[in-house]
């Protein structure tokens, strides 16, 4: 059995929770596997036994401290950050996570279908393993990269690899606007943000972290834009709370469209007569606080309408494919993952619109394995159809 | 059989978080037991000998909102109640630590009694299984005893 390290400063937190279980409905784990130890207070109750734990425990021999049951619901968590939008104690349950897995992982209950993505970044800079020089091959022969960018484009590892289709995208919104922009190409890595997710934040503090903050600084451009609410994340608040400290702004492509249309140096011409559905992607809404630019955004284009799907805003529903839980538990990210697509199919349209290409990659697949007639496209894309 | 049934509708309707803990890893145990049995006999030992009684699943079977006093099966328990717009812990229900223990204590003498009656009948593989399983009821029965006396002092 492995030993277990320390405890990582989480106590406090603990040890405020009331027990009330506001936590317990709106968790994904837990309306997929209905257990309470999968919920966030079956979780927080499992470590304050262990942190009470005294000498009549060792002397009856109870089961109090964490063991491969305990690492196993530590992973059932999304990180979807449902938990701390709704905790009327205020536990920052998203930090609270990532330490309790990384805890995990330090006393070896780490999960071995994550352990390849630790491993990809580490040799190649992306969570697929693919090469480093082939993360910019999407590029199209009509990007003009300026030698003093005003902003830089952090294309991401799934827009790179997956989901190039964005990428390009974004390059048509940048052109249209005449920015003057960069891609970083192979000296991009992991953001770090699914990662951390995993359990492995220790790497991303250490390694991922200072590279890509110094790699970013070095070009001199004032702005960063990204089209992955996951690198979004990483860099508005990961790096912020670990002191990482960017030397210049963040933004996602939503917050960016809107700042150029503002500018006047963007604007649609194409009207787009159709009806699409709005998912808000966790990291982009609960965790980083960004509801509105997103729809902001797509308010641009002409004739389209967006219509709210219900639950919405910090009430919507996880997509399941945060933290590595399809690797973990496929099947029941897919029943999460269909759950909202229901939700989508429920308001008559045929077009689920959102920010992170983690969450479309994972709905395209869940949709495809049940027959469900939706397309999932990218915001970038649909702004990009109606330049 | 009927100790899983049981013990997920008791996870399901108690409140207090502690028996919820308690009640699953109850029903974790039987679970394995299932699976032990499964692994002799194949995918009858479900169906086979469903024998009543030993759990109280009348308790925790349906479950009432204490606003409104509207009934539904635990099976069903919904997020809000339909009729008032009370929330999930409307539904739940108060059994105490030293309940779940004594309930669990009570059954698993029974369970344990059941399967040393058997033990008798049987014989090869089957004898030795079920003369673990009686003995895992016995142990469980103990425990189950040992930690109500410690609530209860």
């Amino acid at each position: 059995m492995p030993r277990l390290a320390k405890m990582p400063p989480i106590r406090e937190d603990l040890h405020a929770c009331t027990m009330c279980g506001y936590c317990v409905p709106v968790c994904p784990a837990y309306q997929e596997a209905r257990w309470e130890s999968a919920s966030p207070r079956g979780r927080v109750y499992a470590m304050r036994q262990y942190d009470m734990r005294g000498p009549l425990d060792r002397l009856l021999r109870r089961h109090v401290t964490p063991d491969e049951v305990f690492a196993r619901n530590a992973w059932e968590c999304t990180g979807c950050g449902a938990c701390e939008a709704i905790c009327p104690a205020d536990i920052p349950f998203d930090r609270l996570w990532d330490d309790v897995k990384e805890w995990m992982v330090e006393s070896g209950y780490g999960r071995p279908p994550l352990e390849p993505y630790l491993a990809h970044v580490k040799e190649s800079g992306n969570i697929y393993g693919e090469p480093k020089e082939a993360r910019s091959a999407w590029l199209p022969p009509e990007a003009v990269q300026s030698d003093r960018p005003e902003v830089i484009y952090w294309v991401g590892c799934v827009a790179s690899y997956r989901k190039q289709q964005v990428a390009r995208a974004v390059i048509r919104i940048l052109n249209a606007a005449k920015v003057a922009y960069r891609v970083l190409g192979a000296e991009e890595r992991c953001s770090g943000a699914p990662l951390a997710r995993m359990g492995y934040q220790g790497y991303v503090k250490r390694e991922l972290m200072p590279h890509n903050i110094q790699v970013v600084a070095r070009t001199g451009a004032k702005v960063l834009m990204t089209a992955c609410a996951e690198c979004y994340r990483a860099f508005v608040k990961d790096y912020k709370a670990w002191g990482g400290n960017p030397p210049f702004s963040v933004l996602h492509i939503s917050h960016y469209v809107e700042r150029l249309v503002r500018e006047k140096r963007l604007s649609f011409t194409q009207a787009l007569p159709t009806k699409v559905a709005f998912h808000d992607a966790c990291h982009m809404s609960r965790v980083t606080d960004a509801y509105d630019p997103p729809r902001q955004a797509l308010r641009f284009v002409k004739d389209l309408k967006v219509l709210e799907m219900f639950p919405a805003r910090d009430d919507g529903l996880c997509s399941g494919a945060g933290a590595g839980f399809p690797d973990v538990f496929p099947e029941q990210a897919a029943g999460v993952a269909s759950r909202r697509l229901e939700d989508a199919t429920q308001t008559g349209v045929a077009i689920l619109v959102t920010t992170c290409p983690h969450a479309e990659l994972h709905l395209e697949g869940v949709a495809k394995q049940r027959n469900m007639r939706i397309d999932i496209v990218d915001l970038a894309e649909i702004v990009a159809q109606a330049l | 059989m009927e100790g899983i049934t049981f013990y997920d509708l008791a996870h399901t309707a108690v409140a207090d978080v502690r028996v919820k803990i308690a009640f699953e890893d109850l029903g974790r145990r039987k679970r394995s037991q299932l699976a032990q049995l499964e692994s002799l006999v194949g995918g009858e030992a479900k169906a086979a000998a469903p024998r009543p009684g030993f759990f109280p699943l009348e308790v925790v079977s349906k479950v009432e909102c204490y606003v409104c006093g509207y009934a539904t099966e635990t099976t069903a328990m919904p997020d809000h109640c339909p009729t008032c717009g009370a929330a999930r812990y409307s539904f739940e229900k108060e059994i105490s630590l030293a309940k779940a223990w004594e309930i669990a204590a009570t059954a698993a003498r029974k369970l344990a009694a059941l399967f040393r009656d058997l033990v008798a009948r049987a014989s090869g593989r089957e004898k030795g299984l079920l003369e673990e399983l009686a003995r895992e009821e016995e142990e469980l029965a103990a425990e189950a005893e040992k930690e109500r006396a410690e609530l209860l002092t």
